[in-house]
């Protein structure tokens, strides 16, 4: 796998050139949300890697799926380590799963000041964060 | 069930640790090198008897590879080396390493070493994620980042399942700490309250800093042989009844954003498995020492391991029965989270000093089966040994 670039201050941006992700970032772009489905047995793996552990067949393609989750966990996070980012801060981060999308999980941030919970619906929308950077990011509501 | 033949055909002869510090003016891998000497002069036997190297794969390794420590011991014939896990379950598993180059005559002793100088290292235990490509695209853009950010997010999750509070975390942190109270060499000493750990900075919500290990430079070694060969070491030896290690379908890339339920440990495996090997329960341990990097990671482990229901493990530091005077004594050295941040080899030394005996103030009366847990989130290991 080749070396991923990276900013050395805050925000951290992804590296949308990296090949291994390059298809979920240019969806991104175009305000889909797309996982990697092993085109043998159906399953959606995620983070992308070369087998599918379910059926060891080596294919996969990109398949659109429906934005609408559900906050499995959360955090709020007060101090950030990551490199180069203010260390004080209040930023919700979310963990959400696809009831469609079984053994994915995505984390994002919050859009708005909702606080989360968990079960709360998280609809992912897209935001531009840098140049052709689009990072998806949670709207999140009640039932 | 037929007996393992690696159970009792190895004990524990010889511990060593250095002084634990947050920034340490001694270089870590010299610490490393005097945790091993002191470990082997403790069993009272000669530098030259120690024919085999076992380590964690993942961070002693690096500070100072197995050659290098051959190297400064003045080794001639290391027959053999052997690393596993990374991290966390890297010391509590060894003695499986040890126990099959033993009992086959591959080697006739073994030392298990381990150092970490994440106490100053520059971006100290989160470092390695961030060289991750995944985490740096998937994760650090939503701060999503560092142990005390995942562990978060399984404690919060674990608090919707369960119903467990701030005050259920604060309880495992203050048992934790009146053990600490009780050992000259642990980095925090001083008692604290539920009060202390309300006040204490929140990091990641519910995690505060009272909830995370510290951060430590330091060392420690323990010296392994057969059964046979420990009765004329220096000390009692404590023997190797039970060990079982075991590694999920998960890597370092995906840990932790996509484990399937937040909820459990691979201790859920390792523990029966050891605790069979040894032919105990549960109920016949004396006390254990478990893998705390996180007051939730303690409490997880504790309930895969046996000790209480699932969903009922703060039971066990709500009434007492993990703190000095308990029925089930937990991590007596006061742990990850007040001892050091070893990734757990103070966790096997601390069980071969109880069994022992003579730890004063903190010895647990008729110690005689301890469990020891170690922890690296999809890799397990369990660790059963006897006086
Ligand atoms: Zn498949």
């Amino acid at each position: 796998m080749s070396a991923i670039t990276v900013p050395n201050s805050g925000p951290w941006v992804p590296d949308i050139t990296w090949p291994v992700l390059e298809e979920f970032w240019a969806a991104a772009r175009e305000g889909r949300l797309v996982f990697p489905r092993c085109t043998a047995c159906g399953r959606y793996q995620w983070y992308p890697q070369a087998m599918c552990p379910d059926c060891r067949a080596m294919a996969f393609e990109w398949d659109d799926v429906r934005p609408e989750g559900y906050v499995f966990s959360h955090t709020t996070l007060r101090r950030s380590f990551v490199p180069g980012e203010d260390g004080e801060q209040a930023r919700h981060i979310v963990l959400v799963k696809f009831v469609h999308v079984p053994g994915v999980t995505l984390v994002t941030n919050v859009r708005g000041d909702m606080a989360p919970r968990v079960d709360l619906r998280a609809r992912i929308i897209f935001d531009q964060v840098a140049p052709g950077v689009w990072l998806p990011v949670s709207e999140l509501s009640e039932d | 069930m037929t007996v393992s033949p690696l159970r009792d055909a190895i004990a524990i002869v010889g511990v060593g640790e250095s002084v634990y510090s947050r920034r340490s003016a001694v270089p870590v891998p010299t610490l490393m090198v005097q945790a091993v000497r002191d470990a082997i002069a403790d069993a009272g036997i000669d530098i030259d008897e120690v024919d085999g190297i076992v380590s964690d794969a993942a961070v002693a390794p690096h500070l100072l590879p197995a050659d290098e420590l051959a190297a400064n011991l003045g080794l001639s014939d290391r027959v053999f080396t052997a690393q596993m896990s990374v991290g966390g379950a890297g010391s509590v598993g060894a003695p499986l390493l040890a126990a099959q180059a033993i009992a086959t005559g591959a080697a006739k002793t073994v030392v298990c070493y381990f150092g970490v100088d994440w106490g100053s290292a520059p971006g100290g235990p989160y470092r390695f994620h961030g060289t991750d490509p995944y985490k740096a695209s998937l994760e650090m853009p939503f701060g999503f980042y560092g142990q005390p950010v995942y562990f978060a997010a399984v404690a919060r999750r674990y608090m919707h399942r369960y119903g467990l509070t701030p005050e259920d975390l604060a309880d495992v942190a203050i048992s934790t700490r009146a053990w600490a109270a009780l050992h000259p060499g642990a980095m925090k000493r001083t008692p604290i309250t539920r009060a202390d750990h309300r006040s204490s900075p929140m990091i990641a919500d519910p995690l505060r800093v009272l909830d995370c290990c510290l951060l430590t430079d330091g060392a420690a070694a323990f010296v392994m042989t057969s059964t046979a060969r420990a009765r004329d070491c220096r000390h009692r030896p404590v023997s190797v009844a039970g060990v079982s290690f075991s590694g999920a379908a998960m890597s370092g890339h995906s840990y932790l954003a996509q484990h399937e339920d937040y909820l459990s440990t691979p201790a859920q495996v390792t523990g029966p498995r050891a605790l069979g090997m040894a032919g105990v329960g549960p109920e016949d341990v004396d006390f254990a020492e478990i893998y705390d990097c996180f007051t939730i990671s303690c409490l997880l482990q504790a309930e895969d391991l046996g000790f209480a229901p699932k969903g009922a493990g703060a039971t066990l530091f709500a009434d007492g029965h993990a703190a000095p005077g308990g029925s089930l004594p937990i991590n007596t050295h006061g742990g990850l989270l007040s001892h050091a941040y070893v990734l757990g080899i103070n966790h096997v030394v601390e069980a071969v000093a109880q069994l022992r005996g003579g730890c004063g103030d903190r010895q647990v009366p008729a110690a005689e089966v301890g469990l020891v847990s170690g922890y690296a989130a999809w890799e397990h290991a369990s660790l059963v040994l006897t006086a």
